[in-house]
């Protein structure tokens, strides 16, 4: 059975927006962007296999987009996850309810403070529900190196929380 | 998990309702480009066969066959006192078409397959005759023109 666009765009276009918006923390662009990746999907719609699940394959194409977007736009400067500071992110720094997270504006400029990196894989995982093998795939990135990053970020979250240091974008 | 996940729900954005309007907007621009595309191709496509066809036919087409025409008598600076004789033969034998002037003016038309025996009544004193001959199976043609007096 073919695939409609306008299901998969029905579907899909918050967890998009949402992802979107949260990379590159600013509405207008994030709206161009959005309708640039649905414009990708709808020319690649064909080309969808059923090897991952639809909303994978969707998240894998906005992904892709924005790192290149990044790229062309010389803004892409990930601090890249350094490995000798798994064990100590592996840390579980504590439920983030234990946080402050009654303020939501509070919550939303603490996670604007965090690093690109950190921003996406919160996102991923506990805005749009993506698994950690998930989250390996889509980040091309080994699953320890996923939990890590996940704590690290959850750790920077609690962190500017707290009043403590920022990373800045 | 179920309460971080609660969060986290609370700050996800929603698009705004104009994304629906830019999406269907860009696709409608993507369509127009692909059937833009398919049509500057066929367009391409034609023109090309067209030209290609036009080449083709312009390499291959026959060229004429040299017309000799010989007049049986010396007919030129003759004098003739009112009419004048117009003995040609055209090689080689096929279907001509021929028109004789007189002074300018359309003497007679026909068609022959070879030979033209005829003659021109000739009322001025200098007459120019030109004779105008088309090959209508090989195509090519010939002029001839003369001058005969009259006293």
């Amino acid at each position: 059975m073919a695939i409609r666009f306008d299901d998969v765009y029905n579907e899909y276009k918050e967890m998009v927006f949402n992802y979107v918006f949260w990379r590159i923390n600013d509405y207008d662009e994030a709206v161009d962007l959005t309708q640039e990746i649905f414009i990708k999907i709808y020319k690649n719609l064909g080309k969808f296999k059923g090897e991952s699940s639809m909303k994978t394959w969707v998240m894998s194409i906005a992904i892709n987009h924005l790192n290149d977007f990044f790229r062309k736009k010389k803004k892409f400067n990930p601090v890249y996850f350094e490995e000798n500071s798994r064990e100590d992110d592996c840390d579980d720094p504590g439920p983030i309810e234990e946080m402050d997270l009654e303020d939501t504006i509070k919550v939303e400029r603490a996670l604007q403070k965090l690093k690109d990196w950190e921003r996406e894989i919160l996102t991923l995982y506990y805005m749009e529900g993506f698994q950690y093998e998930e989250i390996s795939k889509l980040l091309n990135i080994p699953l320890g190196t996923v939990k890590s990053r996940l704590n690290s970020a959850k750790k920077s979250l609690k962190k500017v929380l707290t009043g403590g240091v920022t990373h800045g974008k | 998990m179920g309460n971080e996940v609660e969060v986290f729900q609370r700050i996800r954005k929603s698009p705004p309702p104009q994304l629906d309007v830019k999406v269907k907007r860009g696709i409608r621009k993507l369509k127009f480009q692909r059937y833009a595309g398919i049509f500057s191709l066929v367009f391409v496509f034609a023109f090309t066969l067209g030209a290609s066809l036009r080449i083709f036919l312009s390499l291959n087409k026959e060229i004429p066959q040299i017309i000799t025409v010989t007049m049986r008598e010396n007919l030129k600076d003759k004098i003739y006192p009112g009419v004048a004789p117009l003995k040609v033969e055209v090689e080689p034998v096929s279907v001509y078409s021929y028109k004789v002037y007189l002074n300018g003016d359309v003497y007679r038309e026909g068609y022959t397959s070879g030979d033209i025996d005829d003659s021109i009544v000739i009322n001025d004193p200098v007459n120019y005759v030109n004779l105008e001959i088309v090959d209508l199976i090989n195509g090519g043609e010939k002029e001839l023109s003369w001058f005969v007096y009259n006293f």
